[in-house]
């Protein structure tokens, strides 16, 4: 109640031209400043989805184990190609990216992730992982659709969260009152006008004095005042050149360097969705996995650097999943099939850096798959108890013992 | 601050006794412009201006019984389906449709199909048939101002719907409860109308109702027949007997003509159970018709007051199709219709069970940016035309040279919400900005006034 | 097509098909053009092209069509014919011949980047004709202007004594003896009168690379053009992310990208019923790079098939690619996120066909000379007809092993086929049923859409019902085609084979791509599907039904103005031609 008008344009239009409110209305200007509490130290995750279930076996690579060779004869990685970090396990050698952060304390591996009675068709397994629910229950919405939902009672004007892609929004993003926009590119959120001041134009005649002081209208205009501000705001980020940071030229280097562009540029999103596919490898694993495996690892490792140069690394959180690892032994033709547990890999500033909890052991296997032993679940409780500073109980429908990733 | 009204201090029996203009200003522009918007999706200057010489009770029994389109539009919709269901791309649908909303001769009807499409929601995206989709939308418009009960039979025994909700298999010794939970949930009843024991002894009636080769079956193997327990009743029901039992609860018509009026009257704040009362039981002891539930509501006081001109916000439907109807327009329909993507409403492709929420959820920062964008992206597109012509000529048409009176023109023709006189001055300076011809700055201008919040209020 | 274009697409077309000699060496032209000039282009002799076009025969067919006839009875087009009566008669003569005395010494033009300038000379028949025909035409201007309370159009301003007319959006006119000069933009203007006056030492005239381009012209041809490819250059990048780009066009990217090409031209020559454009670049053949062998084989010297006929033959296509080379090269033409695209896709692929490398083991059995045909597919008799008529498509390749290559891809077929119905099952798709079939020295595996009850006898079926995939063998030619009739149309007709023409004169010729396009079946295509195509109409500009169905007649009736396409990239000791020849229908075959 106490801002001032000052203060609300600083807020909302944060770095671009201060807005030159007329004759304003009062309850327009406190419902905008209400729904767009820009708080730089507000935490952001970013969810980097492999679609198609990543081989995690070959991912993280037990280089030593005996079981692992006689499994993987042709597939498996040789122990002198491993990027070792310590003496049973080592990176894929082309996640030299991942090998560099974890140095710099800036990773984590959660191992052995998956849940009981694993699914392992595609597309339920996604919807599990999205919706935390099975086949037989209820599923209207995602987790991260539930998490938006307690976090704001009304639906807001700003963009709680965003998914950037061409593929179908992730049901993980699904919320009873929250569309989350799908964006394909930012050329999408740009206001398109014919004429340059076009802009200036309605900025100004959303000044103006209305005709009527309804609240549903006052509503439509304070988020067309947010609109215009956002839309400015993602051209000025949009525009600026990016600094020393080099992504990969693959989409998935793009969407993340686009995320940075708006994180640097001081969107209030708390939650960012990139997905990338291909991991299927039923055939042809060596090379497939590799330059996957090489995508997600630069373009994270780039991103993630990018965020400790604009000092943002403590508020920004990559988490990199599949909706399930592969099996254990390798297929004839040269892949593997649809499996089960896996890693999970998260980078960011405030990570518990390192190995945490066991590899999956490969001697004791159930119908020839890893067997989990933390719930995806215990990751997402950890992400938005410890991160986020959510309770999880009622977005994750049971109360589950957060892993201890985040410090 | 703000003049939410009062709704429940509201006379029940004014608010839906029959509206009788007393005066020219009763009875303007623009009640008949909100008539055709909420009615209908808008309509054009000339539409309007014949409409003032009619009584706004003729003109809504007219929109609830025109009883069919002209043969020509029906050849016309079936040529552009044939074809549309010949590339057999469910994503081509919404084109034909749009076309309908166009250039129907029956707007109502197309706006209470719509109004089923977002009830009994179904996405194209997993039901992929295009014929399917076609069916079902066919079977809505069959309906739309029909009877409920026979609506919602027919309803549970379509294909799209049970492949939509993955009840094309039910078997009795694992009833399939999705159907019996959507019928009662968000079909009929409404939450806490129900128990879920009375779910699954519903479920337990749709046992042996099967989709097989895109076609409802009997599977009178899979059926249940032992005794079930619905809602109070009990029996050897079939399923049909368990929709009517259904249809015999008495949320059921409160339930539906609550969901109506946030439809056409106003999107804020809930219904008050007072005045849904008189409305539900006329429903009722109509035997579930919902033509004349319409009529009384589209006719009566209420309707045609503060309380609910300029008190919704438009669906992007409305807003797209409204501004062609409006200005005449025409323009490629596969462009427009899946422009709508991103202001967040695309026919056939509802986002999820429950359909669109309506009302404060079409807004945010990027759905109102689509909403800009379409609108200028309408206008800079070659196909785009004003009666088969250049918006310049349309305007010279309609007689009007000085911006002044375009600005005042457009606001009585398209706007819900009267704008204020220091805002329609600088519109009509914008008008006149800029070093761009003529029918440049027509269209700028035109879509600086479709960017306001006023426009976005149906 | 819109209906106002009709008459401008016809005078253009129809000025090929006129004979043209030459009466005007405009090379003194090029001497007023600046050095920065990128293309240069000339027509000889308009006044014989203008004749040409009005006495034309394409243009008496043209005036029988209804377009035309409706054309011409809009009150557009009498205000049209009232306004140019009304200016014969202030020029006291007809306008194509105030148009043809204007014209008289041809026209050359030029565009020249460092202006974005566009420049015009148009040589009259003298003097006097030029000065009345003009200043006449400027009366008429200023009086409409000032009728309609306009300010004069043309703006009068002397530059180093030369009075010059300036327009309002920038551009300006002058006259030179009997030279009509006219420049977009008054920059551009301005250096050609300072050549004029000055001769300077450096022109368009000076530059090597015109010089050289100015060497081959040949033929008379009614234009001519020729342009720097210096910016072409340097716009091509040396790895691209567009494969069908590089199947297409590689040959042309490398040629214009290889080192010592300087210029490219461009000529259109018109000959009894044919109009033929040519686009001709400077090229060594024999010095391609290893990367672009793909394309051009060794030394240059991969020649394309014969181009196939059979009946109802909408399209042939015939080249030389070595496709196995270039997807196993793909490293040096592409960008890295292309060449992942590749791999992902090579690794589908490899899975679908039963584990074979698709690049080395499937590509790379074929010889790399292709055919494509496309004809359009009979119905007659069919019980179940789709509802969209496509035609049908074959690719033709001959098997380098013809006995393993039959067993692998037999097999391959048979396997994917089963694959489709799994996937086509799952989708509610019709499911495909497997058909052998012996012919005379080969072998058709093909497989057929299986109708449900409800299609039988129904002619608006799936598009689906439009393809019958069919693999089939005929000593070493392997076919593969979306119908198993046109599979058999192509073993039949190999039995009689086309002789090779009268090819003696141009043994240095290699024809690398040739395409072929006979109108008259591609409008039986179109009209069969003519509803659907009004419908798709209606659907894409908002058109009335009406407005659908004029346009549509319009396009189905300029088709019929045509008789075939041709398309052909070939290469000889010096250059590579891409040749385009439009044959008009002639007048007896209606």
């Amino acid at each position: 109640m106490t801002i001032s008008r000052r203060e609300f344009i600083g807020y909302s239009a944060a770095g671009s031209a201060a807005l030159s409110v007329g004759t304003s209305l009062p309850q327009f200007l406190l419902h905008a400043a209400e729904t767009s509490k820009l708080n730089r130290n507000e935490r952001v995750v970013v969810f980097v989805q492999m679609s198609g279930g990543n081989d995690g076996l070959n991912t993280i690579v037990p280089y030593k184990n005996d079981d692992y060779r006689q499994h993987r004869k042709t597939l498996g990685i040789p122990a002198a190609d491993v990027l070792k970090i310590n003496n049973d396990l080592g990176f894929h050698p082309s996640l030299s990216g991942f090998s560099s952060l974890l140095e710099d304390d800036k990773l984590a591996i959660v191992q052995g992730v998956g849940y009981p009675d694993p699914n392992r068709s595609h597309f339920e397994s996604m919807d599990i992982w999205h919706s935390c629910r099975r086949k037989h229950e209820r599923r209207e919405d995602g987790w991260l659709g539930r998490y938006l939902d307690v976090q704001q009672e009304k639906s807001g004007t700003e963009i709680p969260a965003l998914h950037f892609g061409h593929e179908k929004q992730p049901f993980a993003l699904t919320s009873t009152n929250h569309r989350v926009p799908s964006v394909r590119t930012l050329e999408q959120f740009r206001l398109k006008v014919q004429k340059n001041d076009s802009a200036e134009a309605i900025k100004s005649a959303l000044t103006q004095e209305r005709s009527s002081n309804d609240d549903l209208l006052g509503f439509v205009q304070s988020s067309t005042q947010t609109a215009i501000n956002v839309s400015e705001r993602f051209q000025k980020t949009g525009l600026s050149k990016m600094g020393n940071a080099t992504y990969p030229e693959s989409d998935l280097g793009k969407k993340l360097q686009t995320v940075a562009q708006l994180i640097r540029g001081g969107l209030p999103t708390r939650i960012y969705y990139v997905a990338i596919d291909g991991f299927d490898t039923h055939a042809n694993q060596p090379e497939v996995h590799a330059n996957l495996l090489q995508s997600v690892s630069d373009s994270v490792t780039a991103f993630t650097n990018e965020m400790k140069l604009l000092g943002e690394s403590d508020r920004v959180l990559t988490v990199c999943f599949s909706e399930f690892g592969r099996r254990v032994a390798e297929n004839a033709s040269d892949g593997t099939d649809h499996g089960t547990a896996a890693p999970m890999i998260l980078a960011g500033g405030k990570v518990k850096p390192g190995i945490i909890g066991e590899h999956p052991r490969l001697d004791d296997l159930e119908n020839g798959d890893l067997k989990h032993h933390t719930d995806f679940r215990q990751v997402y409780a950890a992400i938005l108890e410890n991160w986020l500073k959510c309770p999880s109980e009622t977005i994750l429908d049971k109360k589950y013992t957060p892993v201890d990733v985040i410090s | 601050m703000n003049n939410i009204v009062d709704l429940n201090s509201i006379d029940t029996d004014w608010a839906w006794a029959r509206y009788e203009p007393k005066s020219d200003s009763d009875w303007s522009l623009a009640h008949a412009a909100h008539l055709y918007r909420r009615a209908g999706f808008a309509v054009d200057r000339e539409t309007l201006e014949q409409a003032i010489t009619s009584k706004s009770v003729e003109l809504v029994h007219k929109l609830v019984h025109t009883e069919k389109e002209t043969a020509s539009f029906e050849s016309e919709s079936q040529s552009l389906a044939d074809l549309v269901l010949a590339t057999a791309k469910v994503e081509n649908l919404p084109a034909w449709w749009t076309y309908r909303l166009l250039h129907t001769g029956r707007p109502l009807h197309e706006k209470m199909t719509l109004f089923w499409h977002g009830h009994f929601a179904t996405s194209g995206e997993k039901v992929t048939e295009s014929k399917l989709m076609h069916e079902q939308n066919q079977l809505l418009r069959k309906h739309a101002l029909g009877d409920f009960g026979v609506l919602l039979h027919e309803i549970s025994r379509d294909p799209a719907m049970l492949i939509y909700l993955d009840s094309v298999t039910n078997r009795k010794t694992h009833p399939n409860e999705n159907y019996a939970r959507e019928i009662m949930e968000l079909f009929c009843l409404g939450e806490g109308n129900y128990t879920e024991n009375d779910i699954r002894e519903l479920a337990r009636c749709f046992t042996g109702w099967e989709i097989r080769r895109d076609k409802f079956r009997f599977n009178r193997y899979q059926h249940d027949t032992g005794k079930k327990t619905i809602l109070g009743e009990t029996g050897e029901f079939s399923g049909d007997d368990g929709v009517d039992i259904v249809l015999r609860q008495k949320a059921g018509p409160e339930f539906i003509v609550r969901k109506l009026m946030k439809f056409f009257l106003f999107d804020e704040p809930e219904p008050a159970d007072t005045l849904v009362k008189p409305l539900a039981e006329k429903l009722r002891n109509d035997n579930w018709q919902i033509g004349p539930t319409i009529e009384t509501m589209l006719a009566s006081n209420l309707f045609f007051s503060k309380h609910c001109m300029g008190r919704k916000i438009k669906s992007p439907v409305e807003f797209a199709v409204g501004f062609l109807n409006a200005l005449e327009g025409t323009t490629n329909l596969y462009a427009l219709s899946n422009g709508l993507t991103d202001l967040g409403q695309v026919l056939f492709f509802p986002p999820n069970v429950k359909g669109w929420d309506g009302g404060r959820a079409w807004i945010n920062s990027s759905t109102l940016l689509a909403r800009a964008n379409l609108i200028r992206s309408l206008l800079d597109r070659k196909e785009t035309r004003f009666t088969a012509g250049k918006l310049s000529d349309f305007f010279d048409k309609h007689n009007l040279r000085k911006p002044e009176q375009i600005v005042d023109w457009l606001e009585q023709t398209m706007f819900a919400i009267s704008l204020s006189d220091e805002l329609k001055n600088q519109l009509a300076r914008e008008f006149d900005a800029g070093k761009a011809n003529r029918e440049q700055r027509l269209r700028n201008g035109l879509h600086l006034m479709c960017t306001l919040p006023e426009f976005q209020m149906a | 097509m819109p209906r106002n274009i009709v008459l401008p697409l016809l005078v253009l077309l129809i000025a090929g098909f006129v004979s043209t000699q030459q009466t005007f060496a405009a090379d003194d032209a090029a001497k007023l053009f600046p050095a920065s000039t990128l293309v240069y282009a000339e027509f000889d002799d308009p006044p014989a092209i203008l004749d040409g076009v009005m006495k034309h025969e394409l243009m008496k067919k043209a005036y029988k069509l209804d377009v035309y006839k409706k054309a011409t009875s809009t009150p557009e087009f009498a205000k049209l014919t009232f306004a140019l009566m009304f200016i014969e008669a202030q020029l006291g003569m007809k306008w194509n011949e105030a148009v043809k005395k204007l014209t008289h010494g041809g026209i050359v033009a030029a565009f020249d980047p460092a202006t974005n300038g566009v420049a015009l000379i148009a040589t009259a028949k003298d003097k006097e004709s030029l000065e009345t025909i003009t200043s006449k035409i400027m009366q008429m201007a200023r009086q409409d202007a000032k009728g309609k309370g306009k300010p004069d159009p043309f703006k009068e301003s002397m530059y180093r004594d030369i009075t010059v007319y300036g327009t309002k959006d920038g551009g300006g006119f002058t006259f030179l003896k009997n030279h009509l000069v006219i420049a977009n933009k008054s920059e551009l203007g301005k250096q050609i009168l300072d050549a004029w006056l000055d001769s300077p030492e450096s022109s368009l005239a000076t530059q090597p690379w015109f010089t050289e381009a100015k060497k081959t012209k040949a033929n008379n041809p009614f234009f001519w053009a020729a342009f720097n490819t210096d910016l072409i250059k340097q716009k091509i990048e040396e790895r691209h992310d567009n494969p069908g780009v590089e199947i297409i066009g590689g040959g042309l990217l490398e040629a214009l990208k290889a080192a010592d090409s300087t210029f490219g031209t461009a000529s259109i020559t018109g000959k009894g019923n044919q109009l033929n454009l040519s686009v001709r670049v400077p090229f060594d053949r024999t010095n391609v790079s290893e990367r672009r062998q793909f394309f051009f084989g060794k030394e240059g010297r991969g020649g394309a098939p014969l181009l196939r006929k059979v009946p109802g033959q909408l399209a042939c296509i015939s080249a030389y690619r070595d496709v196995s080379e270039m997807w196993l090269r793909a490293g040096d033409l592409f960008v890295d996120r292309t060449l992942d695209k590749i791999t992902e896709a090579d690794a589908t692929l490899t899975t679908l066909f039963a584990g074979k490398d698709f690049g080395e083991d499937i590509l790379g059995q074929l010889y790399p000379t292709y055919n494509i045909v496309v004809a359009k597919q009979n119905f007659d008799g069919r019980d179940t007809i789709p509802s969209i008529r496509l035609p049908a498509f074959s690719i033709v390749a001959t098997m380098k092993d013809p006995e393993t290559n039959y067993r692998d891809f037999r097999r391959i077929f048979q396997s994917l086929v089963g694959f489709l119905n799994v996937a086509g099952a799952q989708n509610g798709q019709p499911q495909l049923d497997l058909e052998f079939d012996k012919v005379e020295g080969g072998e058709m595996i093909s497989a057929q859409f299986v109708p449900e009850d409800d299609d039988k006898g129904n002619e608006n079926a799936k598009i689906n019902f439009n393809f019958s995939p069919t693999v089939a063998f005929h000593d070493r030619t392997f076919i593969l085609s979306s119908t198993k009739s046109l599979a058999k149309s192509i073993i039949e007709m190999q039995k009689n084979p086309i002789k090779p023409g009268d090819d003696g004169s141009r043994d240095h010729i290699t024809v690398n791509t040739n395409v072929d396009v006979d109108a008259a079946v591609l409008k039986s295509v179109l009209k069969e599907n003519e509803s659907h195509l009004i419908a798709q109409n209606m659907l894409d500009k908002g058109h009335s039904r009406k407005e659908a169905e004029q346009e549509i007649s319009t396009l189905l009736d300029i088709i019929t103005l045509f008789k075939s396409l041709n398309l052909a990239l070939e290469t000889d000791l010096s250059s590579i031609q891409l040749k385009t020849t439009v044959e008009y229908a002639g007048g007896d075959d209606e």
